[in-house]
């Protein structure tokens, strides 16, 4: 019961790949909602289909992948189905991306200041000096020093920091409703990531923007996310509230990956693991998807296909999760 | 194990590269050097779990490299039981390259992959003059030792998972019989619930095998964990060392903090960021900062 239409509301999505012959679902049926201004992390393991799930909102997924069903509706319109021209128009506009490998996302012949005003031109009405000081003002909210030298500069020139920073700053240039980032601080140094951390959360609480912050650390979700939302084997498994996930997490492999994040703290001896692999896309799922690797699982788990368990702002797809 | 000290030792090892400038610039000698290892000295006891900690370009693999000799230091030595690696005779050389043996992070491009799993390590094998049924034998174990199913054997590389692929690495390290083994990175390409499953496969060889392992990782909670002792690298020198809950819980240097600080610890970290607006490392200057007013 929500009292307006979230910004974004996914239902029922499944994205598939072509295997051979036949299509094969890798997102199997995700339910998500992201409300304007909110920050939302998305967590799971190489191949839950977190990152496809977040590609397939501006259409922008791998080749041969497509949506097989389901709706994205965002701000009133379905993107599922939306002709091109009207998708490019949203894309970078309304909905911005922030990637892993900034390196590739940037243009390298070109100074990193003039891509920025290339894209506020294209997508707003903003004159030329208007344009300029505000680029000038976004690479200082990204933490940029010396924004007016650094806008010349070419993006080799940059660090990894500063080019997760640029690629920020040319993101949120268009004064997009939502921000995309998928893992952006994956390949960044441990004090790096630390910094740009602060500058999404600086830049969520100053400009209001909502964040899908894509992420294998649930450490580092909680540190900025209001809400997370658990993927695993192509379903989100579990979906609450930041501190009722770390206080209270329902789902057994919620619980395992919490264990898994390595700490700073006393403990010593050997680290928790969550043994076995995840399913392989192409492999038949009977029951939980979760079952073979999980500590608490029973001969139930793994033949029939667990409840969706609800309270209010939290849900568990598992069968003992009351 | 009555010699414990001077098992394997660094001594005020440095290592430069001539930044690359103009051609007429390097006739004149004149080019600009940096120091990717800026006067390091360890002493690495047998039988220990060493973590070397440091985050990228602080000069942790260039002394990876240095210890297997894979690059020549420009000053300083490597010592291992007592003699000077630099100068071993052709022999010695050889037993030296068998018993220090690396485990690269990106297993994607440390394995061939047009071989097969079970030529990637006949190939070992065959390094130690081992073949035929022996080696048969001895393939066989080594996969049982880093717990993995002979089916693989059958496989290529890009066929396993990252994880699998990173045992592959160490059973190729293990056929050599090592008493050293060197892990870059060993993890950092994995999933945080696949990680801990390398590391106490590396933690249980020590343990079984008695085999020294030098662990080099940018992340503190996972060498605090398994090492026995651990040093903190930044721009080419050793700031901290000690043992891990010395180092965790008493840092002295102001690096070491920054880099305990920077670790994101879940909701405490959300409350110091909500508590403080933006987050007290922020403030820090961090060495990317520093490397960009150097540019200024």
């Amino acid at each position: 019961m929500m009292p307006a239409d979230p910004l974004l509301r996914i239902d029922g999505l499944h994205i598939s790949f072509k295997a051979g012959q036949q299509w094969r679902d890798v997102v199997r049926g995700v339910d998500l909602r992201v409300a304007a201004g909110e920050v939302v992390g998305l967590v799971g393991e190489s191949g839950s289909g977190k990152s496809l799930t977040a590609l397939s909102i501006p259409q922008v997924l791998p080749p041969g992948a497509r949506i097989s069903s389901g709706r994205i509706v965002f701000d009133g319109t379905d993107l599922v189905g939306l002709p091109r021209k009207a998708m490019n128009e949203r894309r970078g506009r309304d909905i911005a991306m922030i990637f892993q490998d900034p390196l590739t996302a940037l243009n390298p012949v070109i100074p990193v200041g003039r891509q920025i005003y290339d894209s506020m031109r294209t997508h707003q009405a903003i004159g030329h000096k208007a344009a300029l000081a505000r680029i000038e003002e976004l690479l200082a909210l990204v933490g940029i020093r010396h924004p007016r030298e650094r806008m010349r500069a070419y993006p080799h020139e940059l660090s990894g920091g500063m080019r997760q920073r640029v690629m920020t700053a040319l993101a949120v240039s268009s004064n997009p409703k939502l921000l995309i980032a998928d893992e952006p601080t994956t390949a960044l140094d441990v004090t790096v990531q630390a910094q740009v951390i602060g500058m999404l959360d600086r830049i969520r609480r100053e400009l209001g923007i909502a964040v899908l912050f894509i992420s294998h650390n649930l450490d580092l979700i909680a540190e900025i996310c209001d809400r997370v939302c658990v993927m695993y084997a192509g379903k989100v498994v579990e979906s609450s509230s930041v501190e009722s996930v770390f206080a209270a997490p329902r789902h057994p492999y919620t619980r395992q990956l919490l264990r898994c994040i390595p700490r700073l703290d006393a403990d010593t001896g050997p680290m928790p693991t969550i043994p076995g692999l995840p399913p392989r896309f192409d492999s038949d799922l009977v029951g939980c998807p979760f079952a073979p690797r999980c500590d608490e699982a029973s001969d139930r788990c793994r033949t029939s296909e667990p409840p969706t368990w609800r309270e209010p702002g939290h849900l568990a797809v598992c069968w003992d999760a009351a | 194990m009555a010699k414990t000290e001077g098992f394997f030792e660094l001594q005020d090892i440095r290592k430069e590269y001539a930044l690359r400038r103009g051609l007429l610039q390097r006739l004149r000698g004149g080019a600009p050097r940096v120091a990717a290892v800026d006067g390091v000295s360890l002493s690495i006891e047998r039988g220990a779990i060493f973590g070397l900690v440091g985050e990228s370009g602080c000069g942790k693999s260039t002394l990876a490299q240095i210890i297997v000799r894979l690059i020549e230091p420009t000053a300083g030595k490597v010592v291992y039981r007592g003699a000077d690696v630099a100068r071993l005779k052709a022999e010695e050389q050889r037993t030296f390259r068998h018993a220090v043996q690396m485990v690269f992070q990106d297993t994607g491009s440390s394995l061939n992959p047009r071989k097969r799993i079970r030529r990637v390590l006949a190939e070992a094998l065959a390094a130690r003059s081992v073949t035929g049924a022996a080696a048969e034998g001895e393939i066989a174990s080594l996969m049982h030792q880093v717990g993995l199913d002979a089916m693989l054997l059958r496989r290529f590389p890009h066929e396993l998972s990252g994880g699998q692929r990173q045992r592959v690495g160490i059973a190729r390290a293990l056929a050599m019989k090592p008493e050293v083994l060197v892990a870059d990175e060993p993890v950092s390409a994995l999933d945080v619930s696949l990680q801990g499953q390398i590391i106490n496969l590396l933690s249980d060889l020590n343990r079984e095998l008695g085999l020294t392992i030098i662990l080099i990782s940018h992340d503190l909670a996972v060498v605090a964990r398994v090492c026995t002792q651990i040093a903190v690298m930044n721009a080419g020198k050793i700031v901290e060392r000690g043992a891990p809950r010395q180092v965790l819980f008493h840092p002295t240097d102001p690096y070491t903090r920054m880099l305990i600080a920077s670790v994101p610890r879940g909701l405490a970290g959300r409350s110091r960021r909500q508590g403080l607006g933006p987050a007290a490392v922020d403030g820090a200057a961090a060495p990317e900062d520093e490397r960009q007013a150097a540019a200024d």
